[in-house]
């Protein structure tokens, strides 16, 4: 019942993992020093804003293939449809702020 | 007025108008528990950005992140590391959640468990075990405060006074108005830290040094070996890197609060896009390790490096610059502390409490209950705070390491149907029971990787394991 991710945006994750830890021996060094930065603290910063490119890049993989699919297949009831008793049975959500 | 009346002033007019705020963004509202706990699940993008920010930034990336970068030097990365790759892995694994939170009316991660693996037992353990390690994260934004009050009064008020009177404010506001409250008051409180970070990232070298550049420059010349990993430290070297940044990124949204933050969202596609624009928040981090590497050259010899920070900034900058940036670390550690102690209380009262020992109470005794348990779980972490003297970064990383054992349960959850109840209840207990051995035996690090890694790798082989055992009628293949 739940989407699963498509690959190309599961790639796209792993590519700032790939950059920001597992690769640590590569660019763990002070030299070059890049702006004033050592290249350690210059190359987590750059790759702070490319993470968010390609979280960008996934966000529309995603909505795109998820719309596609939700078009087709029905897979995603709205929320309320689907709404159903919690665990404790209690808790019904409250309506009144929406 | 003296320096220290000046700065201590201003921390005071910043603290109460973050309490004000407080105070007035909860008075207007009937305070039922899903008001109190998820904001009646009518959060837009904007305040569900306010309140998972304002869970983020805590006294942790203010005080300890430039504490660890004064006192460990290269392993304190890990922190920019883990704090982007943490909103890459929500962006996967927080919109089922939220999905499946909507259609069951879900309110905690412990729900999340009772529903998923349909078991009282295992949700009563999570909610337990969530609560123990957010005393340690409660503890740390408690000796945050008392750290500030005690630099900025120029040690004239002993930590303990300060933190009695903050927590007392903390326990004040959660009571009065609940989650929404928080929100509010993170406005407050990430744009004082915002800016607070800028101008001593920026400010404290070219008042040292003379720019950033120079800085470094003169840090890789006095300290040459401080800048790289494993830096001032014996073992923690690039395996331990590897090992901590993967804990905590997969670790982060198990945290109980942060969990059920997803659950104030107004829709999935909301926490999607908050994942993409996130990371650029760790930015501002750059800017405290900058003034963390300058305490490296200009004031060596501190004996506690979380105290690095802020006497480098009174050493800096005028008095009333002082208070500001005081204020801004007081909201900063006041703000997640009442996050923090509203969110075990209530999986105390609504996860372990009722359906083990009282399932007849209503919803306004657990809330009743839940109230109780704010101030009795404030106390815990105020005791800790007056007698323990970890850094503040070690006792986060031991949070993480009770709380990312969660992480297996969550995801084979989401996404593995054969994932059953004994086996996510055995990769939990042993991975809970792998971090309380190796933490109390001081096994951490274990063969120069994290010990919350080494619990969370056997967890998770001991619960896809498990499953796969055919055990007849305990395997449940349920799912909401």
């Amino acid at each position: 019942m739940i989407k699963r991710p498509s690959w190309a945006a599961l790639l796209l994750a792993l590519i700032p993992f790939a950059a920001m830890c597992f690769s640590v021996a590569l660019w763990d060094r002070v030299q070059p020093v890049l702006l004033g930065l050592p290249f350690n603290l210059f190359w987590l910063i750059g790759w702070i804003v490319l993470t968010t490119i390609c979280m960008w890049l996934a966000y529309r993989l995603e909505t795109r293939a998820g719309g596609r699919r939700l078009d087709t297949a029905g897979r995603m009831p709205t929320p309320q449809a689907g709404r159903m008793r919690a665990p404790q049975g209690r808790n019904q959500p409250d309506d009144s702020s929406r | 007025m003296s320096s220290s009346s000046v700065a201590l002033t201003i921390i005071f007019v910043i603290i109460a108008a973050g309490a004000c705020l407080g105070f007035l963004a909860g008075a207007r509202r009937k305070l039922n528990l899903e008001q109190w706990t998820v904001g009646g699940r009518g959060f837009g993008v904007l305040l569900v950005y306010l309140l998972m920010a304002g869970e983020v930034y805590t006294t942790f990336s203010f005080l300890g992140a430039s504490g660890w970068a004064y006192s460990r030097g290269g392993p304190a990365l890990y922190i920019m590391a883990y704090l982007t790759l943490a909103y890459v892995v929500s962006f996967f694994i927080l919109p089922p959640i939220w999905e499946l939170g909507r259609r069951h009316g879900l309110q905690t991660e412990s729900d999340f468990f009772a529903r998923r693996y349909g078991s009282n037992y295992l949700a009563a353990f999570v909610s337990l075990t969530g609560m123990a390690f957010l005393v340690p994260y409660v503890q740390l934004q408690f000796t945050g405060l008392g750290i500030i009050v005690e630099v900025a009064s120029f040690d004239g008020i002993r930590r303990t006074p300060a933190m009695v009177i903050a927590v007392s404010i903390v326990a004040a506001f959660v009571l009065a108005s609940g989650v929404r409250a928080v929100a509010w008051v993170s406005v407050l409180k990430d744009s004082l830290m915002v800016l607070a970070a800028l101008a001593i990232g920026i400010g404290v070298p070219y008042a040292h040094f003379g720019g950033i550049g120079k800085m470094f420059a003169a840090l890789a010349h006095t300290r040459p070996a401080h800048l790289t990993m494993p830096g001032a430290t014996p073992n923690l070297g690039h395996a331990w890197y590897i090992s901590a940044v993967l804990l905590t990124s997969l670790g982060f949204y198990m945290w109980p609060h942060s969990f059920a933050a997803t659950f104030t969202a107004r829709s999935g596609d909301i926490i999607r896009r908050n994942a993409v624009v996130m990371p650029l928040y760790t930015l501002t981090l750059a800017f405290v390790f900058f003034a963390g590497f300058s305490a490296v050259v200009a004031l060596p010899g501190l004996a506690n490096g979380d105290m690095a920070l802020l006497t480098i900034v009174r050493s800096t900058f005028p008095a009333w610059f002082l208070g500001v940036i005081g204020g801004a670390g007081a909201l900063t550690a006041m703000v997640p502390a009442a996050i923090f102690t509203l969110t075990a209380a209530t999986l105390f009262a609504k996860n372990f409490y009722r359906p083990l020992f009282a399932p007849a109470m209503t919803d306004d005794q657990v809330a009743r209950l839940a109230r109780l348990m704010v101030v009795v779980l404030s106390l815990i972490g105020l005791f800790f705070a007056i007698y323990s003297s970890t850094t503040l970064v070690s006792l986060l990383l031991l949070g993480y390491a009770g709380v990312g054992q969660f992480f297996p349960g969550v995801v084979l959850g989401l996404y593995w149907k054969r994932a059953t109840l004994s086996g996510v209840f055995t990769g939990l207990v042993a991975g809970v029971g792998a971090v309380a051995v190796l933490g109390l035996t001081k096994h951490d690090p274990m063969f120069g990787l994290n010990a919350g890694f080494v619990a969370l790798c056997l967890n998770f082989l001991l619960a896809v394991g498990v499953s796969l055992v055919p055990l007849g009628r305990t395997r449940r293949a349920p799912g909401g």
